[in-house]
């Protein structure tokens, strides 16, 4: 995860995007690998991802006239939500409905291990954690992703979601705690044999 | 508080971790079996694009900055010159508002109410000019200038139904033809040395209309000029396709010549293909557009298509199913035309395909994942079908194995 922008730098570069297309680039540069991450977790199947992440910076290009700054995080706050307007189009149509997407059919994951059996070990975790954080409530599902993910302070993702900051916390303390739980419990289980 | 939401201080302890770990990465090792090592190992488990789709859209979206900044250039150039900046628009009407408040201030006098007859006039010719064509394309002309009319078309039939394309109620007449696009293309196109058109040349089509040379092109693929499939053969210094057509069903359908026609224009190594097909919208009364693919015997054993066939229920009639040689060629492509029952223009038939909708340039536009096969199933292969409306006809560009962006790309740059 890349570190957060400076607010004032953010700013600036929201309003030079508008028409530069230099700092367009580094908005774009900072916010895609987060961009993707978050949709990857929501939907899985990498076309579908491409596909939705694609949709989304070029909404973002269409309605960067309409943002308007409302200090630190508003950007990110705004870019989200038209990700996960998107994701949630994509659900309402019902077509990530529950399935089991092939291994070969997900992102491939940043790795520092070069090693063919190291990627498709990588794979097998990311389908495992995305299975797990499927069973958890739909809001939990969000918040968490949008958190580590999509790395979004609480508060954002509180003005993202319409809720309250508080409440955000809480589903995301009992979200990783359930994840954990079962994490653990299922890696015990399967231990000797795969992630699936 | 509401219990719900009342924390502890653990959770804050941990709500403080999961910020840190998301701002500084989750890269330290930890054992997943601790709540802290679980959330380090959840943060650093992240998927990542690969870079020819990254860039691919960085490329896409710069283009579409771009864009917009060259309007605004043309309309408001004094706005980047400072001081010397002229009032908006809105600012002048506000200064407008405020100096007929002046003219009307202390009652309405005779000359003035001949004033305010005179504005309502002046607005009533000005809407009258703005909201009917012929008057405008007059006034047009008149002060030099000239207006875009949008050429609107009737609302473009996309149906969902669930029915095979050899599945043709008794009687109803049809028309198929298909393509067969051989397998040695590739090296032909290689060694003849064809040189690809610049992007934007607009090509002359034998139906009359024209077709732009698209500016993008998806990676691997290569733009083999154009080849209609449809009655005139039209190959542009590349080895044309060979195609078959047959016809039954009772009486002809209405001439359709010009209206419906399917291009060839692009493909690449592996003989995935890039189609294109135009057609003129106004039809009346209307036509069933079923595009099919034929699967190679590389991809569909000989085993399945005799299966398939032979499962075919018997009471279908007619049955246009292709001949047996096109099983020998590596990829065929075809379409069946059948009138559409009580329903003008185009009517597109889709299987168990779920459409989308989305855009090409400013344009609305729909998407649909699969095609038909030759023993009239409905597959999901990984073709795209991507349809919008442009210029007074329907685009309906079609790709294998490529992703709903591409297509996009693609279709904006025959714009």
């Amino acid at each position: 995860m890349q570190s957060r922008l400076d607010p004032e730098w953010e700013r600036a570069l929201v309003e030079k995007a508008r028409q530069a297309p230099a700092a367009f680039r580094e908005l774009y540069n900072h916010y895609f690998p987060r961009v993707y991450a978050y949709v990857s977790y929501r939907v899985g199947r990498v076309r579908d991802v491409e596909d939705l992440v694609a949709d989304t910076f070029l909404r973002v290009v269409e309605r960067l006239d309409e943002f308007q700054w409302r200090g630190e995080g508003s950007f990110a706050a705004w870019l989200f939500r038209i990700a996960h307007n998107r994701v949630s189009d994509f659900h309402r149509r019902g077509r990530g409905a529950e399935e089991l997407v092939p291994l070969d059919e997900l992102p491939e994951l940043e790795t520092n291990e070069l090693l063919p059996a190291d990627a498709v070990l990588q794979r097998e975790k990311f389908a495992y954690l995305r299975r797990l954080i499927g069973i958890l409530s739909p809001r939990r599902q969000e918040i968490i992703t949008l958190k580590f993910f999509g790395g979004l302070r609480n508060k954002e993702v509180a003005a993202l979601l319409g809720l309250d900051e508080r409440t955000v916390a809480s589903h995301l303390c009992r979200g990783v705690k359930d994840l954990h739980r079962q994490y653990v419990d299922g890696f015990v289980q399967t231990k000797e044999g795969d992630y699936q | 508080m509401n219990k719900q939401t009342e924390l502890t201080g653990r959770d804050r302890q941990l709500l403080e971790k999961i910020e840190e770990i998301v701002v500084n990465g989750g890269g330290e090792r930890r054992e997943a079996d601790s709540l802290y090592g679980f959330c380090a190992h959840l943060a650093s488990t992240v998927p990542q694009a690969g870079d020819a789709f990254r860039q691919r859209l960085e490329a896409r979206l710069v283009a579409r900055v771009q864009q917009p900044q060259e309007v605004r250039t043309l309309g408001t150039a004094s706005q980047d010159k400072g001081e010397a900046r002229s009032p908006s628009w809105l600012q002048r009407l506000a200064q407008g508002v405020g100096r007929i408040n002046q003219i009307f201030e202390g009652g309405l006098t005779m000359k003035k109410g001949f004033a305010l007859a005179a504005l309502a006039a002046l607005i009533i010719a000005v809407s009258t000019a703005l909201f009917v064509p012929s008057v405008r394309a007059q006034v047009a002309a008149w002060l030099g200038f000239g207006f875009e009319q949008q050429e609107t078309l009737p609302p473009l039939l996309v149906k969902v139904l669930a029915r095979a394309p050899w599945d043709t109620p008794e009687g109803t007449s049809f028309e198929m033809f298909t393509f067969q696009i051989p397998e040695e293309r590739w090296a032909q196109f290689e060694g003849s040395g064809f040189s690809t058109l610049q992007p934007g040349t607009r090509i002359p089509l034998p139906n009359g209309n024209t077709l732009s040379v698209p500016g993008y092109r998806p990676e691997g693929y290569r733009w083999q000029g154009v080849v209609p499939m449809q009655d005139a053969l039209m190959a542009l210094g590349f080895s044309p396709v060979a195609s078959e057509s047959g016809a039954g069903g009772g009486s002809s359908l209405p001439p359709y010549d010009s209206d419906i026609v399917n291009y060839l224009i692009g493909g690449n190594r592996a003989n995935q293909f890039l189609l294109l097909a135009q057609f003129k919208g106004d039809l009346d009364p209307g036509l069933l557009f079923q595009a099919y693919h034929v699967m190679s015997p590389a991809k569909q054993s000989p085993t399945s298509v005799e299966d398939a066939t032979s499962n075919s229920p018997p009471e279908i009639v007619p049955t246009p199913t292709p001949g047996t040689s096109f099983y020998a060629a590596k990829t065929q492509v075809g379409l069946v035309i059948q009138p559409a029952e009580e329903q003008e223009g185009l009517v597109f038939l889709l299987g168990q395909g779920e459409l989308h909708e989305t855009t090409v340039g400013e344009t609305s536009a729909w998407w649909y994942q699969g095609t038909w096969n030759a023993v009239g199933e409905w597959v999901e292969d990984g073709t795209i079908s991507l349809i919008w409306e442009q210029d007074g006809l329907t685009y309906q560009l079609t790709g294998q194995e490529l992703t709903l962006g591409e297509l996009v790309c693609v279709a904006e740059s025959l714009r």
